[in-house]
């Protein structure tokens, strides 16, 4: 061997070998060229807390146009609070105050007009809402300055507290029933008298109880024509407030984020809080909100912090409407065992003749496979 | 006609699904995370002192230059992997595929040497490359990096008797290409639309080098020494939409541009180092350990540029999407990691000693080897407590083998015959992760696994 200049081993068995293997890599690679996925898409973690997609067709009921739960070019119906009707997240009943306008006989519907009406609805099945609700509630205080809306509903008890914004400050109704409402005298949080909203009048309620039995409160303070900003507010009973800190707990974010600007550069407001807890049972407390950034785009965004104090941290993103132009605002989750649904007012669309406020419903994961609507 | 044609309301998200759709990042080569050939599989992997069969091609190329005749050798693997998040699986495919290559020794003046290939091949595609977005929760060294084709070509030489060396070039195969939709879609009535589409991939491949020596310490020690570079695809996908929507007899003229680059098939630098002790006659013990240079790991998220340029008349009723926000890519920050392997082998002799017609030594005319090994590989991705999700974890491997071989049985096959069996089972203990973040959409969540390995080689020596 070793006096040969070259060679292949041992025996002429080489060129045979080669051509075995030749003839396996042409076979196998005649086996295929395209591969398939390689999976790894399911049941990956997802909090449910966003983003959501809007409701497609067909998966809202009771002839709703999706993603509309409710849209009426009449009354302007807008600004839900949803209750899970039956405290199970199991169940997708639910009940919704909605603030709408009544206009007077030979009154041209104006879709700025605020609020004079708040009504309730009811889904079985989580957003396709029933037609002809019942008013609950309606201006009759002197405070309240002839309007009513933006509620936000808790169930305290057996009792419905029914949060709301009127001319004067936020305002309370409770009901043992849902339906009937009785109001306190007075706002319950009416304008500061000192401090960073010195002045300046709550509105935009959102209110959650603790697990400790306490209430907080976060709300929407207009600081100028464009721009508002969150504040927070605690009670031992939600009759009595207590605003807390000396400075909003969410502010717009004028600064770059990442090099960008931010989604929220030019205002903050419509909180809608939300209690929730972790797969590692770590307590949230979160906030929805409707964020504007420099560029007047509107969308539903999301801060929160764990526990119930302390600053509040964004989300990386917007949850909700960033990929359109209708402006969502006055957030409101309801989250269910398998999904979560927000409810936002935006615009009924991009049309002229659709430039008033509707109801949106979107859902969370998006990838969620929803039950057959029901109502 | 195209399904395009029919849905042309979706065609610019259709098209950027696809790009960002068309390509996954990977991490390693399939032979880093399951092995190559049974025999090596068999003992976890611990075979870079002791590998001379078309696995030195992967484990240490000096090797090659101590097999004992030309052989060649194919075979079969089967990975499954039951990797969970949260108790629930996220149906992580499977890794399968056929490995094969041969080793032809020989003389070069006067200076034994010898030639190998080696090949892993997929047995569903040649390649298939995914990207997400960033924070978007994967298995990010488990769910693609089976799907890539890997092949080998070395020379080794044995200058002196206790030193060989080897050394070559590794390709890994990927893929890239474009995809553009053009002319004229019609929403009211899509049968009338009359597009054209084209589909541009290429299969590409990246080539790293690897080179190996081994040392033999007299009858009772080897010991090898490799080094595999660091291998990685830029890979950059574009999509081009250009053409008129009629909506309602309202032409629209719609442009989208996309490009999506990401980094894939990243293999880092690895450097092995094997001990074989060979003292007890039949007995083999290897320990090898593997250093693998992850922190130089780059971002598996897709960087991706849109335009969209239409301009639909006033009043028309159309809901343009906006462009995707530019996304600040987070450094996935990976860490070195060292891989310890055990591997053993007995060979069991049956029958009288026989010797082949080229005076190799006399070997039993069947013997039944035994392999055992096992392995740790502790997870090079950091904490996830932050916007990205690579979901990993750590873990450890517990190997069996066995087979069988017939060695010499006829003048023409002067080596032997060799059947080779392995299994594996992997398990990755549960990670937490929390989530700084109260806000992350994603989460706190628990990721966990097993995987169940099964492989099988033939192979055939002159």
């Amino acid at each position: 061997m070793a006096s040969r200049i070259f060679g292949l081993s041992r025996r002429p068995a080489t060129l045979a070998a080669l051509g075995l293997v030749g003839a396996l890599a042409a076979g196998l690679g005649a086996c295929a060229t395209l591969a398939t996925s390689s999976g790894g898409d399911t049941s990956l973690p997802n909090a449910g807390l966003g983003p959501f997609r809007p409701l497609k067709a067909g998966e809202i009921g009771n002839s709703r146009p999706a993603p509309y739960g409710l849209r009426d070019d009449a009354s302007f119906e807008r600004d839900v609070a949803v209750l899970d009707a039956d405290g199970d997240p199991a169940t997708l009943g639910v009940v919704a105050y909605a603030a709408r306008t009544t206009f007077g006989a030979g009154v041209e519907p104006e879709p700025s007009a605020p609020p004079n009406e708040i009504v309730r609805h009811t889904a079985l099945d989580g957003r396709s809402f029933d037609r002809g609700p019942p008013v609950v509630l309606a201006p009759a205080a002197a405070w309240e300055g002839g309007t009513v809306g933006a509620p936000a509903a808790l169930e305290v008890e057996g009792e419905v507290y029914l949060y709301y914004a009127a001319a004067g400050g936020i305002g309370l109704a409770r009901s043992a029933d849902g339906v009937a409402f009785a109001r306190e005298d007075a706002p319950v949080l009416g304008p500061a008298s000192a401090g960073w909203d010195d002045g300046l009048v709550p509105r935009s309620p959102s209110v959650v109880r603790l697990p400790d039995g306490s209430f907080r409160m976060f709300y929407e303070v207009a600081l100028g024509a464009d721009e508002s900003a969150i504040g927070e507010a605690a009670s031992a009973d939600g009759l009595v407030w207590q605003r807390l800190g000396e400075a909003p707990v969410l502010a717009r974010r004028p600064e770059l984020v990442d090099d960008l600007p931010a989604y929220d550069g030019a205002s903050v407001g419509a909180p809608s809080a939300v209690l929730w807890v972790t797969s590692e049972g770590r307590a949230v407390l979160g906030v929805y909100y409707a964020a504007t950034a420099e560029d007047g785009t509107r969308s539903i965004a999301l801060a929160a912090r764990y526990g119930t104090d302390g600053a509040l941290a964004r989300g990386l993103g917007p949850v909700f409407g960033s990929d359109g132009d209708l402006d969502p605002t006055e957030p409101c989750i309801v989250r269910f065992a398998s999904f979560a649904f927000l409810y936002a007012t935006e615009r009924a669309g991009s049309a002229a003749s659709q430039d008033f406020p509707a109801v949106a419903v979107g859902v969370a994961p998006a990838t969620v496979t929803l039950p057959p609507p029901e109502w | 006609m195209s399904p395009l044609h029919r849905k042309p309301f979706v065609v610019a998200g259709l098209c950027a699904g696809l790009v960002v759709g068309a390509a996954r990042p990977s991490a390693a080569s399939v032979p880093d995370g399951y092995g190559f050939g049974s025999r090596a599989a068999g003992m976890a992997g611990a075979v870079s002192a002791d590998a001379v069969d078309f696995s030195a091609s992967f484990y240490n190329p000096a090797g090659l230059v101590d097999a004992p005749g030309v052989s060649v050798g194919g075979g079969y693997m089967y990975n499954w992997q039951n990797l969970r998040v949260s108790g629930l699986d996220n149906e992580v495919g499977p890794v399968h595929g056929l490995v094969g290559g041969v080793v032809a020794p020989g003389v070069l003046f006067g200076v034994p040497f010898a030639f190998g290939i080696a090949v892993h091949l997929p047995d569903d595609g040649l390649s298939y490359i995914n990207a997400r977005r960033q924070g978007v929760p994967r298995w990010e060294l488990y769910d693609s990096r089976a799907q890539l084709l890997y092949l080998s070509a070395n020379l080794a030489v044995q200058p002196l008797e206790w030193l060989s060396i080897g050394g070559g070039i590794a390709y890994l195969s990927a893929t890239r290409g474009t995809f553009g939709i053009r002319g004229e879609a019609n929403v009211l009535d899509p049968f009338s639309s009359a597009l054209e589409h084209e589909v541009d991939a290429d299969l590409t491949s990246v080539r790293f080098p690897q080179v190996g020596v081994r040392f033999q310490i007299e009858d009772w020690a080897a010991i090898g020494l490799t080094y595999r570079g660091e291998s990685k695809l830029d890979l950059t996908l574009s999509a081009h939409l250009e053409g008129i929507v009629n909506f309602a007899g309202i032409d629209v003229p719609l442009l989208y541009e996309l490009e999506a680059h990401t980094v894939a098939a990243f293999t880092p630098h690895q450097v092995a180092l094997g001990l074989s002790f060979q003292k007890v006659e039949g007995l083999r013990l290897n320990l090898d350990l593997t250093w693998l240079h992850w922190s130089a790991y780059s971002s598996p998220t897709a960087e991706i540029g849109a335009l969209l340029d239409v301009k639909p008349p006033p009043g028309t009723p159309l809901k343009l999407p906006r462009a995707p926000a530019p996304s600040k890519l987070v450094a996935p920050e990976f860490v070195d990691r060292v891989e310890p392997r055990f591997g053993a082998e007995y060979r069991i002799a049956l029958g009288d000693e026989r010797r082949s017609v080229d005076e190799r030594a006399p070997r039993p005319v069947v013997e039944l080897p035994v392999r055992v090994g096992y392995a740790y590989q502790p997870s090079p991705v950091p904490d996830q407590s932050g916007e990205t999700n690579l979901i990993d974890a750590d873990r450890h491997t517990v190997t069996l083998g066995t087979g069988v071989s017939w060695n010499a049985p006829c003048d023409e096959i002067a080596g032997g015959l060799e059947l080779d069996v392995h299994g594996a089972f992997s398990v990755l203990p549960e990670r937490v992760v929390l989530k700084d973040n109260p806000a992350d959409i994603v989460g706190d969540y628990r990721a966990s696994g097993d995987i169940f390995s099964f492989g099988t080689t033939f192979g055939l020596g002159f």
